[in-house]
């Protein structure tokens, strides 16, 4: 096997190592059904590994990858064209509802299924910023991932998490 | 509480999610990119083949000649053989969950076998129409001047050797990807 494919496997391994976990739950921001989210994993690593052929080193092998991954699975889901008409704006987001059973939204569980029905709702670009933002990235990087700059990242950030407090405020997840 | 305890709890939930999936092999991922460039391939494919039906039944319909007509039409039932051909030896699979290695090297034997044979179901279907189209070009109307007699089936020409050329290359590069898993398998 030739060196230039040897590296490629290399470096897609080391990175595999460290944010394979990230890239599931990234796909589980985009993907419901878990037949089709294991599919997105797997499209998510194979492009991965397909693009360290042309990575150059002009940015953190986690910057990249986290691009890849979002750009593959931001295309998954402009693929259903039926489910683009019900994204959403951060700010076009309107407060829940009061919980009927307040005691069954604190657990884990339910409070993971809340996080995860807020982020599918989002439009990409809201959700690519939300879910770096849960994986604790700060502003630049995300900006550097998704191509806003970083004051909009901020802005963007700050609605999220004045969002976020008012829809986990009763149901703090700990 | 404030918007950073929310907000910091809700990272570490996030961050906490349990892993469901097993780890990717490279095996796994390898099988998958051949896959999906066979895929890709296939693709570029089928619309070469849907251009190629659509000039020549067009030439069917409007040239006069009649043996240019008849040509038109060989190359089009041609081209449909070579689709089906396509189909049938070369389409891309989905890959199992269970014993990758095994799956890939298969599929890249089908692949190098397809390859290997493509003169027999990619080029010679083509051959008969191809041939009589040309040669009528070529002989059949010796008041046309000679260049242009001659571009069309030195285009043709000049294809085929890129063809041959490129298919070489592939098969050298599929058998080595074989030899490696076999390397790897031992």
């Amino acid at each position: 096997m030739d060196s230039a494919v040897v590296d490629q496997d290399q470096q897609y391994q080391e990175a595999a190592d460290i944010h394979g976990s990230a890239l599931e739950r990234l796909a589980g921001g985009y993907e419901r059904d878990p037949g089709l989210r294991r599919d997105l994993v797997q499209d998510i690593h194979v492009a991965l590994w397909r693009s360290f052929a042309a990575f150059d080193g002009r940015c953190s092998v986690r910057t990249w990858t986290f691009r890849v991954a979002h750009n593959v699975a931001t295309s998954h889901v402009l693929r259903r064209k039926r489910d683009r008409g019900k994204w959403l704006g951060i700010d076009e987001i309107a407060d829940p509802p009061a919980p009927d059973n307040p005691e069954a939204t604190t657990g884990d569980r339910r409070a993971m299924d809340r996080l995860l029905d807020l982020i599918r709702t989002l439009k990409p670009a809201d959700r690519q910023v939300l879910m770096l933002y849960l994986e604790d990235l700060n502003a630049a990087e995300i900006g550097e991932i998704t191509g806003l700059s970083p004051g909009a990242v901020s802005v963007r950030i700050h609605r999220l998490k004045a969002l976020l407090t008012i829809r986990f405020h009763d149901g703090r997840p700990t | 509480m404030t918007d950073n305890d929310t907000t910091t709890d809700l990272k570490k939930l996030w961050r906490d999610q349990p892993e469901e999936m097993p780890p990717m092999t490279l095996e796994l991922i390898h099988a998958r990119g051949f896959q999906s460039r066979v895929r890709q391939r296939n693709l570029i494919e089928y619309v070469a083949c849907g251009f190629v039906v659509c000039i020549f039944s067009a030439y069917v319909i409007l040239l006069s000649d009649p043996i240019l007509k008849i040509a038109s039409a060989l190359v089009v039932l041609g081209t449909l053989i070579v689709a089906c051909q396509l189909h049938r030896r070369a389409s891309a699979r989905t890959a199992p969950a269970t014993d990758a290695l095994g799956f890939h090297r298969a599929e890249l034997v089908r692949q190098h076998d397809a390859l290997r044979s493509a003169w027999f179901w990619y080029l010679a279907p083509f051959a008969p129409g191809m041939l009589l189209f040309l040669g009528r070009l070529a002989l059949g109307y010796p008041q046309m001047p000679l260049v242009y007699r001659l571009i069309t089936p030195a285009l043709t020409l000049a294809y085929g050797v890129v063809w041959v050329w490129i298919n070489g290359r592939a098969l050298r590069r599929l058998q080595a990807e074989i030899d490696d898993l076999d390397a790897l398998r031992q």
